[in-house]
């Protein structure tokens, strides 16, 4: 596992590293749940303080979203950032069969 | 073998626990088990998406009442709000639980124990939320006599992909709590700390699971 700052508070050693992760996670799940507020909906467009995105910019951008926030975990929390390569790449399996399945799924 | 016999001989014997490549026999043995249970989250979430293109935005005879029900509008910005402070629940039971791990890697097994408790914590709270939006969204809103004969898939889904999501969840506090007896009996110590490494990854993997539910059913 990669060594980091650590610092004590009420007795509990807390990794620098881990609450960093934490927060982007926090971050980027607060964006997340605005993004549909801005967003158009079947019943119309909404508009969050003046701001209003079409409704493919706000699939795209929770889509990419969401991928970022499982990277963070995956890459940092389930230390594959510290793994040999060949569970890095036991671990990439599920988003190669993800892609195969959405371009075999998708109503072209 | 004795243990005695393999003390005796430790020379002889790769360290317990490990393969010729270095890597916890445990950890491949999880990490093959993950690999299978996202393929099944994949097919799960892939049904979902090929429901929902299908039906696009069309609407029912009327004009008034979208085919697949506009989540923001099904859930509320008060379920959405609620859904999302689970999320947040679920990462700092992440969050904790790779401090546990650090804590059992230092030896600190004290603390590891504060650290688990607060995973199992989380996670409970987690279920308690997510059986009081189900019996809400089964009362009042996918069963309602209001909306009887129309289009049942979204709920479906729904139910299928959080109910597959909470099960792994309940399955998890489980597994953490046998790693917290575990500890507290000594039989997990520093030596085999490799074991909250694997409970660690099945968490997380729950966590990872659920950023992905909670965007594709919630927020899209």
């Amino acid at each position: 596992m990669s060594e980091s700052k650590t610092y004590e508070i009420a007795g509990f050693e807390i990794n620098r590293s881990y609450m960093v992760i934490w927060a982007i996670l926090l971050g980027l799940t607060l964006v997340e749940v605005l993004i549909p507020e801005m967003s158009m909906t079947p019943n119309g467009p909404k508009t969050l303080m003046g701001i209003s995105v079409s409704r493919t910019v706000a699939i795209l951008s929770l889509v990419g979203l969401a991928i970022t926030k499982t990277y963070c975990v995956a890459w940092f929390y389930m230390h594959l950032i510290d793994e040999r390569p060949l569970i890095v790449l036991i671990a990439c399996a599920p988003f190669i069969f993800s892609v195969f399945l959405t371009i075999g799924l998708f109503p072209w | 073998m004795s243990e005695s016999i393999a003390a005796e001989h430790e020379d002889m014997f790769p360290p317990l626990g490990e393969e010729s490549l270095g890597v916890v026999h445990g950890k491949v043995g999880m990490w093959t088990f993950l690999v299978m249970d996202a393929m099944t989250f994949a097919g799960f979430l892939a049904g979902y998406a090929r429901l929902r293109w299908g039906v696009g935005s069309g609407m029912w005879p009327g004009g008034e009442t979208p085919i697949w029900p506009y989540p923001y509008d099904t859930f509320g910005q008060v379920g959405i709000q609620l859904t999302a402070f689970n999320t947040f629940v679920l990462v700092c039971s992440s969050v904790t639980m790779v401090h546990a791990l650090a804590a059992a890697l230092k030896g600190k097994m004290g603390e590891a124990q504060k650290w688990l408790i607060f995973t199992i914590l989380g996670g409970l709270f987690f279920l308690g939320v997510q059986g009081f939006e189900w019996t809400h969204l089964i009362k009042d809103v996918f069963f309602a006599p209001a909306l009887e004969g129309t289009n049942r898939n979204f709920a479906a889904t729904f139910l299928c992909l959080t109910g597959f999501h909470g099960c792994h969840v309940a399955v998890g506090v489980i597994y953490n709590l046998i790693i917290l007896l575990g500890m507290r009996s000594g039989k997990i110590t520093q030596k085999n700390a490799s074991v909250v490494e694997i409970a660690g990854l099945y968490w997380h993997f729950v966590d990872l699971v659920w950023i992905l539910v909670f965007t594709f059913v919630y927020l899209i």
